[in-house]
């Protein structure tokens, strides 16, 4: 997925090359197509990666980590697919070496042995039932960006730019049976 | 009863839930990693603001880090050459070994007013309150960071954080282990090796061992020679441990030793040799459980002049500290983080010399107990508001003759000294790139231990003379207020930050130990007794920016000082005294420009830029008393290049001041440019 602002500078060219049926299917696209989708950056994976080394009970060794997508929803398959990607570059996480798999929202049985969960950004009613589901299993539930926290379906939500920020969603944290060190508590934002 | 007790306290029981539900499990122990929370959030932790661990960024006040990159861009091998281009810091050499650090001004031979501490051990010796920067028994390869606070935060850390602090940080072996051999060879003679070795207990621990010897000579100009010609030496000795013994509790210790040479200023106004060793033991242990972060730490520390010497041959003083301290940081729901904090210290100090015919063998010495908190209360996503409070209480007494003629006998000096001090600060997140800090505290000094209770004596001005330290039971604490304005603006496009300050300072009770007292002159001795001069208030603005590109770094800050001194250095009878002189010696204005890069994989070069505006410096003049001598602006420059054979091994030349020769730069002896050879090799 390319990022928002190639599709401009794309739609822009078509214009400027006199296609308009190609620059207004262009812009049909991406009306329908979520643009935070493409947004997962290396930074944003990294950072959300360290922070689950914060964890109490932080895992260690290979750490098997579900990367939960919206079931037929073709955008919310390539952010996964991106966020695995980087993840596969950027393994580590404190002591744990993360395996990142991908599983649909239909089918969340498939969380037996993953000790953490990324939520793509546009799991929309499958959210809370994904993190209904993981929190039931006591794994902690991630998002790049702050929605799904407010939604409180993300135990953690992080910003890597212009300046990273984490959120905690307590509430979450609590029903995942997931806790933080305190000085980790001490520096971020929970709601 | 948690529960109930919540129930009561808290409006919903899922707010309870997390209070005591979630958070009461058992944690695994962490003391501050600062390497992990520095790379998560892409930018420098510190604790040393308001005591609980918060992103440098966000500190409620003025602060500066100087990281281990930041030190290893100066080349520096010494401290107050590490920090002395940091925004606000004035640092005046003396000698080789010997030199000043002061923070937003007030600059006096020993700096009573600035706190220095080690890891949180403080480093600053109460006999004449002072610190000893080339005795601190660290390694420069073992430094993680330097934390500079600009102004009070005695509600943090206690007495004589009064217009600064400075905590050294090291890197913890058991996240950070270093391994590192260090050669020095330059000018003057210097000869340095240190090295540092760290190696992992298991999975569950760390050790680190580090040590270093230095010697070199004295500086050799035209001018006169006013301190020994001897070879000054340092040497070091430091292990550093800790271990996690349960999965919520690690314990740590420390061990050190070292014994130096200081080649500098006294307080007597005086170009003098203080050859002194130190020792200190320290242990404590962090819970991170159901209470928070709790944590508790005993040391300590011995001081001791070596009566040998050839400067202080007739000067026998030690100071001994006892510290035990307990805290507790947690959390009270998501918007509230709290730091309950107590402290008993005991302080003594004994001063001896057969110069001192009055008030020979005095033993001056003090219990104090201390209760502080800290609240910090996240108002909303963009408002945060700090606040920390502390009550000291103090007891002096004091042992040994004292000097007739003054009306004091010891009853006199069982005295109570209560001291409330607090911080305040309001950080106002406008947006993602700009940040409003308002910030006000009260910081306080205590009377060091000679200044209240005495003893000792050093030679006079005039042969035969001696100069007799007698205290002053009436001492009070210095208070010194200070209310701080900054803003601070990230442009993350060009990856610059820029920062700016306007601040109010006021010191209260200014006294020195190098006070002539009243009735001063019982000849050949002449008697030094403090007494509160009067107060001095400082207006100042302060401008850094700094930045980086993919190969090259740089910074450029300014601070303008105004100093306005109310002191009365008239004594009663007539005598002149000119004890302290801040208004003359805090230079008005102060530029430090930096600028380096990596010329390739293997080689870096730095460049620094420092020009001083014009000073005065307290001199003695023949006869006794004081005058001012000025001493004209000065611009330095100081450089560094660093070499890479391979990952392992690198060779640093250093060169400090190296366009001005011999110059002046105090009341002492002039100095010369310094230039060095570092071979490093690390594994």
């Amino acid at each position: 997925m390319k990022p928002a602002y190639r599709y401009v500078v794309y739609i822009g060219n078509l214009i400027k090359k006199q296609y308009p049926r190609k620059a207004l299917a262009a812009v049909l696209f991406l009306s329908a197509v979520p643009l935070q989708a493409a947004d997962v950056g290396a930074k944003d994976v990294q950072v959300a990666a360290r922070s689950i080394a914060f964890l109490e009970n932080a895992p260690k060794g290979d750490t098997p980590t579900a990367i939960i997508f919206s079931a037929g929803n073709a955008t919310s398959k390539t952010e996964a697919e991106q966020i695995k990607t980087l993840l596969e570059k950027n393994s580590k996480a404190g002591k744990a070496t993360l395996k990142p798999v991908l599983v649909s929202s239909d089918a969340l049985d498939n969380l037996a042995n993953v000790k953490v969960a990324f939520l793509t950004s546009d799991l929309a009613a499958s959210g809370a039932a994904a993190f209904e589901a993981a929190a039931a299993k006591g794994i902690p539930t991630i998002s790049i960006g702050k929605a799904c926290v407010d939604a409180g379906n993300c135990v953690v939500g992080v910003i890597s730019s212009p300046k990273v920020q984490i959120f905690v969603n307590a509430a979450a944290a609590a029903k995942a049976s997931a806790s933080f060190s305190s000085a980790f508590r001490m520096m971020i934002k929970e709601i | 009863m948690n529960k109930n007790i919540c129930k009561r306290l808290m409006s919903t029981s899922a707010t309870c839930s997390l209070l005591f539900g979630v958070y009461a499990g058992a944690a695994s122990a962490q003391t501050i990693d600062y390497g992990s929370l520095e790379l998560l959030f892409g930018e420098a932790v510190t604790t040393s603001a308001t005591g609980k661990p918060q992103r440098a960024s966000e500190a409620p006040v003025p602060l500066e880090i100087v990281s281990a990159e930041d030190i290893q861009r100066t080349g520096a091998n010494n401290i107050p050459d590490a920090i002395q281009f940091s925004l606000g810091v004035d640092v005046v050499r003396f000698s080789t070994e010997g030199a000043e650090v002061g923070v937003r001004g007030f600059y006096s031979p020993f700096n009573s007013r600035l706190l220095v501490l080690l890891n949180g051990r403080q480093v600053y010796s109460d006999h004449f309150g002072m610190t000893f920067w080339n005795a601190i028994p660290v390694q420069m390869a073992e430094i993680r960071q330097i934390e500079i606070v600009r102004g009070p935060n005695t509600a943090l850390f206690g007495f004589n954080a009064a217009t600064g602090v400075i905590n050294i940080v090291t890197y913890d072996p058991n996240y950070e282990p270093v391994n590192e051999i260090r050669a020095i060879y330059g000018s003057q003679d210097t000869k340095e090796i240190s090295g540092v070795f760290s190696g992992k207990l298991g999975d569950k621990g760390g050790i680190s061992i580090s040590g270093s010897y230095l010697e070199g000579d004295v500086f050799d100009t035209d001018g006169p020679q006013l301190f020994p010609d001897e070879e000054p030496f340092t040497a070091a000795l430091a292990a550093r441990a800790n271990y996690q013994i349960a999965p919520n509790t690690i314990v740590d210790g420390e061990i050190t030793y070292s014994r130096t040479d200081r080649l500098g200023f006294s307080a007597v106004i005086a170009a003098q040799s203080f050859p002194v060793e130190t020792f200190s033991l320290k242990g404590g242990f962090v819970n991170d459980g159901s209470l928070g972060l709790l944590k508790g730490q005993v040391y300590y520390n011995q001081l001791s002049h070596d009566p040998n010497s050839p400067g202080l041959a007739v000067l026998e003083f030690s100071n001994d500290i006892v510290v035990a301290q307990l805290e507790d940081l947690f959390k009270i729901g998501t918007d509230h983080s709290v730091r309950l904090f107590t402290e008993y210290r005991n302080n003594s100090t004994n001063a001896d010399s057969p110069l001192n015919p009055f008030n020979d063998d005095v033993s001056t010495s003090f219990n104090s107990f201390a209760f502080a908190g800290m609240w910090d209360w996240q108002i909303s996503p963009t408002l945060n508001l700090v606040t920390s409070l502390r009550y000291d209480t103090v007891n002096f007494e004091r042992e040994g003759p004292v000097v007739p003629g003054f009306g004091l006998e010891n009853d006199d000096f069982d005295q109570n000294i209560d001291e409330i001090t607090y911080n305040a600060g309001l950080v106002w997140s406008v947006s993602d790139a700009d940040k409003i800090t308002l910030s006000a505290a009260r910081g306080a000094r205590l009377p060091s231990l000679i200044e209240f209770g005495g003893g000792g004596a050093v030679p006079g001005p005039a042969p035969g003379t001696n100069l007799v330290f007698f205290g002053n039971p009436d001492l009070p604490a210095q208070g010194v207020d200070s209310f701080n304005l900054g803003y601070t603006h990230v442009a993350n496009s060009i990856n610059t930050t820029f920062e700016a300050n306007v601040f109010f300072q006021q010191i209260n009770a200014n006294f020195t130990v190098g006070n002539l007292a009243p009735n001063a002159v019982i000849p050949p001795n002449i008697v030094l007794q403090p007494f509160d001069l009067g107060s001095s208030e400082e207006v100042g603005i302060e401008f850094k920016a700094q930045g980086s590109l993919e190969n090259v770094w740089w910074e450029l800050n300014y601070a303008y000082f105004d100093v306005d001194d109310n002191l009365n250095n008239q004594a009663p009878n007539g005598l002149f005294l000119r004890g302290l002189e801040f208004e003359a010696n805090t230079p008005k204005h102060r530029i430090n420009a930096h600028i380096g890069g990596r010329i390739s994989q293997k080689f870096e070069v730095d460049l620094f830029a420092q020009w001083v505006d014009e000073r005065g410096f307290l001199s003695r003049v023949p006869g006794g008393g004081a005058s001012l001598l000025n001493i004209d602006d000065l611009l330095t420059l100081t450089g560094r290049a660093t070499y890479k054979f391979n990952e392992n091994i690198d060779l640093t030349f250093n060169a400090q001041a190296f366009n001005k020769g011999e110059f002046r730069a105090n009341a002492g002896e002039e100095i010369e440019s310094r230039f060095f050879f570092r071979l490093g090799f690390r594994w």
